[in-house]
């Protein structure tokens, strides 16, 4: 896509033909030779989130063109220089950016900033290689604030999944870096599986269930379904990784944008929930309430302990580094059990205030807080360390 | 292990108990009475004087309101004795004047927690001076003796339901801790240098590079703007004498540097990235050493 000598891309309707063009193409590849190179010409969709006030802070830059070629910038690669280039398109918010460089990246992205109207979640589209744009992505995200990944819950995607027609999952978990943080040789505590197929595949879940060990770590990481807003003949079929990564085939691009936006709109709406019903905001003003807000819990989802070591949990989760992005130094409880941490996400600077116990953990989100470090959280709990785990008001209400 | 703060851990209980945390026991949620957190640190004229109490809670489904003061004071001396006499002072008018609704002032109590330590003297200051409070006392949970206990001493709440609720003693496993992330009056060093390494990175995070003394208090003290001058000006010593702490570790003083003796301005100089990460491992593995030089008074007051 928009290779030297590609397609002109002026505004984000163009775009939107030019990739049904692409995908459609590439289905009825997969339907000729029942075969594609890996995700080559699959059209992936990426949705991103962006504190644009975090980023002009730390960057100290104000124009927004100087703010995305900063946060978008990666510098280099195992040693080689990659050039970054953000450029306009006719229209406002939506940016085409490439990374050329390093050994042959060769990498397109176009970037709609605009459509959501708080400009926070962003829909990223691209036809390059997979692989090579979520590295970029990730190690974007993790070297600065500002930019985040989003993170699908597996309840999220399984709504997500409802609105089609079921083609198969995804499963893993990952418990390598607690495993190796306890000092274990080799640790080898993860598995990865996808099961494609129709509605029967369901029951693989079934099978899982029958293993207790590992139905209790096994989490839903992707979904696959078809799905058509309205004439069926005019779908798409779908992959939804738990990060926010669509990748898409089949005969209508709108399919695909519709769902996209749907995810995004329902993905966004409860993020802001998270940060209007939750994060703590002292008032004092005249008109103010003084105190709004209130502690939010995860627990397991079975009751009981789910943390058997808090020092291990809490030196792998507020370490700073990925996936939790979350520091803080834990401080033990005297006579207590528990441990606090005075917790700052490295997302966006904001201040999480975390009690641990064996059995809940809770969190106070200071009024800055970002209602997807929660998400964060939650969903990298649920896949390094504990699946059986949920989000929970201090009324024992189900949040996540 | 560090000593927990009194006031901190009882100001943190007084707002899980009008939240009714889930941490707490059902029974001693007042929330569910319909009392909410009406002001911290409200600052009230009274006949000859203004008073501070920590805090007032008030409940429209009750008709009542409740003034609390928690104290790790043993000592009844001086201040405290006049900030006494400065509660016995208040009345229905004072707590209207301030903005309390008026159907929910006119049946009110003052309610103060001290420590066990301290319950003795002030019970006999209280029935001394016929000042009819209620008072209360808070055990911190020590490694020796694990849990918290919330106990009535003497007095009685004129509510009759939130007397059911405080008249008696609670045995508390747990007692929520993240609504005030550290205390206001007995300024505890191991809080407070955790919360300032928690806003060094912050401010990291934010390429936040100059900030003053005021800076820092408005970004760490949510209620920083309803303080009265005495106490901003305590909390404000505090930060200094901490931040100078954090300010003359060896792997710290590179980064962390202080600039301007008057207002108190510092640079946090965080050039790359790779900087940012050694200063985060820096602070956590300076902070013990800061608390212990704190504790042990190696530290000097700039201001």
């Amino acid at each position: 896509m928009a290779r030297r000598g590609g397609p002109n891309i002026p505004n984000r309707r163009a775009l939107f033909d030019y990739l049904e063009t692409q995908m459609s193409r590439a289905y009825r590849q997969v339907l000729d030779v029942r075969r594609l190179e890996y995700e080559s010409t699959y059209v992936k969709t990426f949705l991103l989130e962006f504190d644009w006030e975090v980023a002009r802070s730390s960057l100290n830059l104000t124009r927004e063109s100087e703010v995305l070629q900063a946060a978008l910038s990666v510098g280099e690669r195992s040693g080689a220089a990659i050039e970054t280039t953000v450029e306009d398109t006719e229209e406002a918010g939506f940016y085409r950016v490439r990374w050329r460089g390093g050994r042959n990246l060769d990498l397109d992205l176009y970037l709609d900033t605009s459509s959501d109207p708080e400009r926070r979640f962003w829909i990223a589209y691209t036809l390059s290689d997979s692989r090579e744009v979520e590295t970029l992505l990730d190690r974007l995200a993790s070297s600065r604030p500002a930019l985040d990944r989003v993170w699908f819950w597996p309840s999220f995607l399984s709504a997500l999944q409802e609105k089609g027609e079921f083609r198969g999952i995804g499963l893993d978990y990952d418990y390598r870096r607690f495993e190796k943080a306890a000092g274990v040789n080799d640790p080898a505590t993860y598995l990865k599986m996808q099961v494609w197929g129709g509605p029967e595949s369901r029951r693989i879940l079934e099978f899982l269930d029958g293993d207790k060990e590992l139905a209790d770590k096994a989490v839903l990481s992707k979904v696959r379904l078809k799905y058509w807003p309205e004439d069926r003949s005019r779908f798409c079929l779908e992959d939804v990784k738990y990060n926010g990564k669509f990748t898409a085939r089949g005969s209508s691009f709108d399919a695909h944008q519709f769902l996209v936006v749907s995810a995004r709109d329902d993905y966004a709406s409860r993020v802001r929930q998270l940060e209007t019903e939750y994060a703590i905001r002292w008032g004092g003003g005249d008109a103010e309430a003084a105190f709004e807000g209130d502690a939010i819990f995860v627990v397991s989802e079975i009751g009981g302990n789910w943390i058997q070591d808090l020092d291990l949990f809490s030196e792998v989760v507020f370490s700073g580094t990925e996936p939790f992005r979350l520091w803080g130094v834990p401080s033990s409880i005297s006579g207590g059990d528990g441990l606090v941490v005075r917790a700052v996400d490295l997302h966006t600077g904001s201040k999480i205030f975390f009690e641990l116990y064996p059995d809940a953990v809770g969190l106070y989100l200071d009024e800055t807080a970002c209602g997807n470090t929660v998400a964060r959280f939650l969903t990298n709990v649920q896949h390094t360390f504990r699946r059986q785990v949920l989000l929970e008001d201090n009324s024992g209400n189900r949040i996540l | 292990m560090a000593t927990e703060s009194f006031s901190l851990v009882v100001a943190n209980l007084f707002v899980g108990m009008l939240k009714n945390h889930r941490f707490l026991p059902a029974a001693m949620r007042v929330g569910r009475l319909g009392y909410s957190l009406f002001r911290l640190e409200p600052s009230i004229i009274v006949t000859d004087g203004r008073v501070t109490p920590d805090a007032i809670a008030t409940s429209a489904q009750q008709a009542h309101a409740v003034v609390a003061e928690w104290t790790a004071d043993v000592k009844l001396q001086g201040r405290k004795i006049q900030q006494l006499a400065g509660y016995a002072k208040i009345d229905s008018t004072d707590l209207i004047t301030y903005g309390v609704p008026a159907s929910e002032a006119h049946a009110f109590d003052v309610w103060i927690v001290v420590t066990p330590e301290g319950v003795a003297p002030y019970a006999e200051h209280l029935k001394e001076k016929s000042y009819e409070f209620a008072l209360a006392t808070f055990r911190l949970a020590t490694e020796e003796k694990p849990g918290y206990e919330l106990a009535h001493a003497r007095g009685e709440f004129s509510n009759s339901e939130l007397s059911g609720v405080l008249q008696q003693t609670w045995h508390l496993e747990r007692v929520p801790r993240g609504y005030l992330p550290f205390p206001l009056d007995d300024l505890a060093d191991q809080e407070l240098a955790e919360s300032i390494a928690q806003q060094l990175v912050a401010f990291s995070v934010l390429g936040t590079e100059v900030f003053t003394r005021d800076d820092l208090c408005r970004s760490m003290v949510p209620v920083w703007q309803q303080l009265d001058l005495t106490k901003r000006d305590a909390v404000a010593r505090a930060m200094t004498k901490v931040l100078s702490a954090w300010s003359r570790r060896r792997r710290i003083g590179d980064w962390l540097k202080r600039i301007q003796a008057d207002p108190p301005t510092w640079r946090l100089v965080l050039p790359t990235g790779l900087d940012r990460d050694r200063l985060r491992r820096a602070l956590r593995s300076s902070l013990s050493k800061v608390q212990e030089d704190i504790a042990a008074g190696q530290d000097e007051f700039p201001i």
